[in-house]
């Protein structure tokens, strides 16, 4: 597991000793999740690795069996109305209130915000090819993703949290939704924590990365570090039976055949070492360039 | 004073309500206008004096309002039906408790503009019935009907209390037991051949009920924050 401390010592988010289970079943245990302030994190993990239950008790809609998440210093389970007003929520799938319409939903949250900015949704809105009129529910999904970002533009929280927010969307919605949020949290000095199932929006987003796996964190640093440091280096070996995983410097091997995936925090000379000191006769030995999404299968494994 | 969010809360609910609770509230109105139309009707064909000595001394009594027996517990429906079901299938919910302000508020906000609108159709039901009441019954009368009608309309407290105890109920099991309270409690409220005024004894404890249900829907609502299963 690596974990590089973030330098910053703001935390929006701390989570502390965090402990769920679901009945008898382990989410995981003793987890702290730290988001410094001005940072945008991307939280990612396979189906079932404890997102969705971190978003739900960062959002106090579900009580840890130990351990607390703070947002701004407060417990989330007991969030003031003041701390409330400045985080902004991005619900999975764009969830909206489907029976306004473009101009009843702006009504309706304006006044819960007193630095409500009215222009910064229409603004948005007055992009998409809609009335003010028409319905949340009559719209496409990219559309009601930009009624729900021209809302939380409006609404200017310290820190969003977004839920699988390329949910549904097409790759255009994506790329303006990535595009907009990244230039406004960093105009704006806005603290974001955001999961997505899309790991290539991530890239173009996220500052630092969170990588949970069932019952554990195996990655939370700045996403350039680790994409740094983490490697894969492919080759060729003669026989398809021999087991590397078991190796402190292998994080996963994959292979087909005789064909292998090493992954590894490790450097080209170590894993050399390794295969000659095994006495692993090998050939073709590359090292690979790896997107986020690479390297997050890398790690986690491809099922 | 009601702070200035709580009408933008309220804003919303109408939205959601509105055709339900307008609906309801035709289907009432013409229920009551129907009742007294075929109670005009008989006095031009039998005379007044027939029809008081039925609705007086008959054995089972005629209770000529026999057929409002469940439009105040429809209008509950209706309107608790509009405003939580879709709200907490279609995870909206968590938008509203999302708001800046204490979650217990936002529920009892959401609840209070449920009863405020129950009551202003319970009050225009009761308006109906004085009027043509006293117009058509001699005064003597007016006080019994309207003590027989009171638990109907107390009824639909209880439907839209346990309605929103239900749908903001997390665990599906609990759904079901409190589904089946309801359904019993409801059935104390919801007597419709009794003599007129025959529930005069009873009212102080039904109103006593329908107080107490007026919290249930903050214990599921706390089991909700929770997370619980």
């Amino acid at each position: 597991m690596l974990i590089i401390q973030i330098m910053e010592l703001n935390y929006v988010i701390q989570c502390i000793n965090l402990t769920h289970y679901y009945g008898k079943k382990l989410v995981y245990e003793n987890l702290n999740i730290n988001v410094a302030e001005g940072r945008i994190l991307g939280l990612l993990g396979k189906n079932g690795a404890g997102k969705s239950t971190t978003i739900n008790i960062l959002n106090g809609f579900l009580e840890p069996r130990s351990g607390q998440c703070l947002i701004y210093g407060e417990n989330t389970q007991h969030l003031s109305p003041a701390t409330k007003r400045r985080i902004g929520y991005l619900i999975e799938g764009h969830v909206q209130y489907s029976f306004m319409n473009v101009r009843q939903i702006e009504k309706f949250y304006s006044g819960f915000y007193p630095n409500w900015k009215r222009d910064a949704y229409f603004n948005l809105i007055n992009k998409l090819k809609i009335t003010p009129h028409q319905k949340i529910s009559t719209m496409s999904c990219g559309q009601r993703a930009q009624v729900a970002l021209g809302l939380i533009l409006a609404q200017d929280p310290d820190l969003l949290i977004l839920d699988d927010f390329s949910l549904g969307l097409d790759p255009g919605y994506r790329r303006l939704f990535i595009d907009y949020m990244r230039e406004y949290a960093k105009a704006e000095k806005k603290t974001v924590f955001l999961t997505s199932h899309i790991i290539q929006d991530m890239e173009r987003l996220i500052d630092d990365i969170l990588i949970m796996d069932y019952n554990r964190v195996l990655v939370q640093s700045p996403v350039r570090d680790f994409t740094t440091r983490f490697k894969e280096f492919t080759f060729e070996l003669d026989r398809d039976d021999i087991e590397l995983k078991d190796h402190p410097l292998a994080v996963n091997v994959e292979h087909l055949r005789n064909h292998y995936e090493f992954y590894t925090y490790g450097n080209e000379n170590e894993v050399r070492q390794l295969l000659e000191n095994l006495g692993i006769a090998y050939r073709n030995f590359k090292e690979q360039p790896m997107t986020l999404e690479d390297a997050f299968i890398g790690l986690t494994g491809k099922y | 004073m009601m702070k200035r969010y709580f009408l933008h809360l309220f804003y919303k609910e109408w939205l959601k309500t509105r055709w339900a609770f307008l609906g309801t509230l035709l289907l009432g109105t013409a229920t009551i206008l129907y009742i007294f139309i075929a109670v005009e009707n008989k006095i031009t064909l039998t005379g007044a004096k027939t029809i008081l000595l039925r609705i007086l001394y008959d054995e089972p009594p005629v209770i000529y309002y026999a057929s409002f027996l469940y439009i105040p517990l429809l209008t509950a429906l209706a309107i608790g039906i509009a405003q939580y079901v879709p709200e907490v299938i279609q995870k909206r919910i968590r938008l509203t408790l999302h708001l800046p302000e204490k979650n217990n508020i936002l529920i009892s906000g959401m609840a209070g503009f449920g009863l405020i609108l129950l009551t202003l159709s319970n009050l225009l039901y009761i308006g109906l019935f004085l009027y043509y009441n006293i117009r058509l019954f001699p005064e003597e009368l007016t006080k019994p009907v309207m003590i027989s009608l009171t638990p109907w309309l107390l009824s639909s407290y209880i439907a839209y209390n346990f309605i929103a105890m239900i749908a903001m109920e997390p665990n599906k099991w609990r759904k079901v037991i409190y589904s089946v309270i309801a359904y019993y409690i409801l059935q104390l409220f919801l007597v419709g051949n009794e003599p007129h005024g025959a529930f005069r004894e009873s009212l102080p404890i039904m109103t006593l009920m329908v107080l107490l249900s007026s919290g249930l829907v903050l214990y599921s609502s706390q089991r909700f924050y929770k997370g619980e299963k």
